[in-house]
């Protein structure tokens, strides 16, 4: 039987606070993560404390660390030199447990170098600032350093290029800086793994391995007043490449047990369930231009389901806008088993449903605290989605306007006709749904607003609000509250009482549903949620610990049997990067 | 924002427009294209189907999606029996259980059981009861009918508009299910 698909998505914290720890001068390095340098510098998601000075001809290292909620998996350096027209753009590598970079010398010329910071998650979405183009980092670069010249975390600063060094080239720069500190080779020899054919050369073992691979565990639960209880076990990996790709592959299992009034109400008793559910997806995006592509099946006894979907991402206006393009299309095959477990084959019995969905996004940098994004997604549904176990009941004329909010089990059955036909939904079904994301750093704490609003052809309206604010704990720890409030209107079809006019033969509601999702309704939740990093004083995000719980009231308008559900959902995870 | 978010925006809103559909109609009513469902065409097979599916521990219950009311089970009447004898101080089926049988039967799934009728009971498999009843598919009762014998015959005939009132009383002859009372309550 099929369970109502209940999406047990955890209530995963989304945060982004963010800290660079500058490879400048040693002397200059605060602890705190403050810039330190001279004049007015931005701040930002990451920490971020900019060098005094610059030498001109020498490749100005970047290191960046961040301490944020979010999954950065790729930061950027956008500079633009003194003689610069267009601003350039800098990918950094892992590092240690930042992220560095060197500035080419080549565009290191004498006068004020600019730069500004972007964290990237592996969908692509900036999620991370510090520092704009209206308002960057600005470090003057001089012929003769007054102080220590700057390098990256561990190693020696790096040196003057030959006269005549250009940009990006990395054979003149490298043969001008030998003996560059230990972390600043590392990163020049994950440039030239990049041009290098694959396949196995002699000395790759001495090569950084330029993927990060993660994992985490989960097991969520799911309870509710109409005797539905839910049990998730899940695992996700992925790995991350520098040069822009990423792998991402999920499994859980879903574990049902339900006795649930729409049960009960057809003389049929608790039944359980389990159901398995697999995705898998790729992105490639070496610069502003990225495509991917996904697939997931999920099974149960009586429902089939199989989709994919591919994507394209872009990016405008130096990576302030970036607008996402995605096609899915899912089959998905209905089925229906018994009370004791048999199940009918599909062969004998089943129903197909097929679904495309057009996703389009936009998301853009507001300011350096702020990210925003607009989200629409349209769906078209063909097919029989009508639940082959739910049957509707029927009154009379002179009933139906009698039949009680909430009517009983036993009142219904009191009352009603003999009739009580199948579910019978619309065969087709457009819908869409326009999602607005606000997020904005302040000081000590994240917020995070969402806004979606939707509407189909069945002539169901709904709002739905959540926010979250993220509080940092130190270093070490997260703790928020969360909010949500929903909100919608029933399908034009929807009675609480469907009349048969049996006096004239057959007369029945051509849709008829007992789908309270369906129905008018209204959702008041609110949880917490808290995420301790357990890893090393050195990289404290290693290993993640992570729990929510959230608690929910669901008031039903205009339904039978019940008129209200409190529910709980909580997820435990543990994450690490390997 | 440049040409390239225009762009975007222009499709976006075209994506928009896919949704902007009519919405589906509050008031469609449907009829059924019925079998017989008078008291010679229906009432063979609804006696049979009292007496083979209709106990009080089966379908003979309020609660069911598919009720069957008869003398050997649920009665319409509160102040009736389950008993069909006079002499045990029941009585016959009436006409109006009869009926509510009926409605309840042909009710379950109003489109599949036009286009059977339509077909003149060609594919009467295309009907969950029947389905059921063959065990073609899951249901708590088990097989209870073999395509072609008595009571296969007497549910299609009527289903094909001419009932076999003969195989709908050989049929009756079939024992009761279930024979021994049990927890097994059929869906």
């Amino acid at each position: 039987m099929t369970f109502s698909r209940r999406k047990l998505a955890t209530a995963v914290a989304m945060a982004f606070t963010a800290s660079i720890v500058i490879a400048w001068p040693a002397s200059a390095r605060d602890r705190g993560g403050k810039p330190t340098a001279a004049g007015a510098q931005p701040s930002g998601d990451f920490t971020h404390a900019p060098a005094a000075e610059g030498q001109a001809n020498t490749p100005i290292p970047i290191y960046v660390e961040y301490a944020g909620g979010e999954q950065v998996t790729r930061v950027i350096v956008k500079y633009k030199g003194a003689q610069m027209e267009d601003w350039r753009r800098l990918d950094l590598k892992r590092l240690g447990v930042g992220w560095g970079g060197l500035i080419s010398c080549g565009d290191v010329v004498p006068g004020p170098m600019r730069y500004w910071v972007q964290g990237f998650d592996e969908g692509g979405d900036a999620v991370a600032t510090s520092g704009d183009p209206k308002d960057p980092f600005i470090v003057p670069i001089v012929d003769e350093l007054t102080g220590d010249a700057p390098h990256l975390p561990g190693g020696r600063p790096p040196r003057t290029c030959s006269k005549g060094g250009s940009r990006g080239d990395k054979g003149e720069e490298r043969a001008a800086s030998p003996d560059t500190g230990e972390d600043s080779e590392r990163l020049e020899r994950l440039d030239q793994t990049k041009k290098r054919p694959t396949g196995p050369h002699k000395g790759d073992e001495n090569l950084e391995d330029t993927a990060s691979e993660r994992a985490s565990i989960e097991l969520a639960g799911y309870n509710d007043s109409d005797h539905i209880t839910v049990v998730t076990p899940s695992v996700n990996m992925g790995i991350d490449n520098v040069s822009g790709a990423s792998l991402n592959a999920s499994y859980l299992v879903d574990v049902v047990s339900a006795a649930s009034v729409d049960i009960v109400s057809t003389a049929s008793r608790r039944w359980e369930e389990v159901r398995q559910a697999g995705t898998v997806s790729g992105l490639y995006k070496p610069h502003d231009f990225g495509v991917g592509v996904g697939g997931s099946v999920s099974s149960e006894p009586d429902y089939l389901s199989y989709g994919g979907y591919a994507l394209i991402v872009k990016d405008f206006d130096e990576k302030n806008w970036t607008a996402t393009f995605g096609f899915g299309a899912s089959h998905d095959t209905i089925g229906r088993c018994g009370i004791g477990g048999g199940c009918t084959p599909f062969s004998v019995f089943s129903r197909d449903l097929e679904r495309g969905a057009f996703n389009g996004g936009l998301a853009f940098v507001i300011d350096r605290i702020s990210l925003g994004s607009v989200t629409l997604d349209v769906v078209i549904e063909n097919g029989d989605q009508s639940k082959p176990y739910r049957y509707i009941p029927m009154f009379s004329p002179g009933v139906a306007p009698t039949v009680p909010k909430g009517a009983s089990i036993d009142w219904v059955n009191a009352n009603r006709l003999a009739e009580r036909p199948l579910e019978q939904l619309p065969l087709e079904r457009h819908r869409a749904a326009l999602t607005g994301r606000y997020a904005r750093r302040l000081d000590g704490s994240t917020l995070r607003l969402e806004e979606r609003f939707y509407d189909d052809d069945w002539g169901l309206v709904a709002s739905t609000t959540d926010a979250r604010w993220i509080f940092d704990l130190g270093t070490r720890f997260e703790v928020w509250p969360h909010a949500r409030f929903h909100a919608q209107t029933s399908v034009t079809f929807w009675q609480r009482a469907y009349v048969s006019e049996s006096s004239t033969g057959w007369n029945l509601p051509e849709y008829r549903t007992g789908d309270r999702e369906l129905g008018p309704l209204v959702t008041i939740g609110g949880g917490l949620g808290a995420r301790v990093y357990l890893g090393s004083d050195a990289n404290p995000q290693r290993w993640t610990l992570q729990l929510t719980w959230d608690g929910m009231y669901t008031s039903f308008l205009d339904d039978l049997y019940v008129t209200e559900r409190t529910a709980t959902l909580g997820a435990l995870t543990f994450q690490g990067q390997l | 924002m440049g040409r390239g978010a225009i762009a975007v925006a222009a499709v976006l809103s075209g994506m928009g427009s896919l949704a902007g559909c009519s919405t589906v109609p509050s008031d469609l009513r449907i009829g059924i294209d019925a079998p017989d469902g008078s008291e010679q065409g229906f009432g063979p097979v609804a006696d049979y189907m009292d007496h083979r599916c209709g106990t009080l521990d089966c379908h003979g219950q309020v609660g069911r999606n598919l009720r069957i009311w008869g003398c050997e089970g649920m009665r319409l009447d509160p102040t009736d029996i389950p008993q069909c004898s006079r002499q045990l101080g029941g009585r016959a089926t009436t006409p109006a259980e009869h009926q509510a049988t009926y409605r309840s039967l042909v009710g379950l799934e109003p489109a599949v059981m036009s286009t059977v009728v339509a077909g003149h009971g060609e594919n009467p498999e295309l009907l969950t009861f029947v389905r059921k009843a063959r065990g073609t598919e899951t249901h708590k009762g088990g097989a209870l009918i073999t395509p072609g014998d008595a009571q296969d015959n007497c549910i299609t005939s009527w289903l094909a508009g001419s009932t076999n009132t003969m195989a709908c009383a050989t049929a009756i002859g079939f024992p009761m299910f279930p024979a021994l009372p049990t927890d097994a309550s059929a869906e």
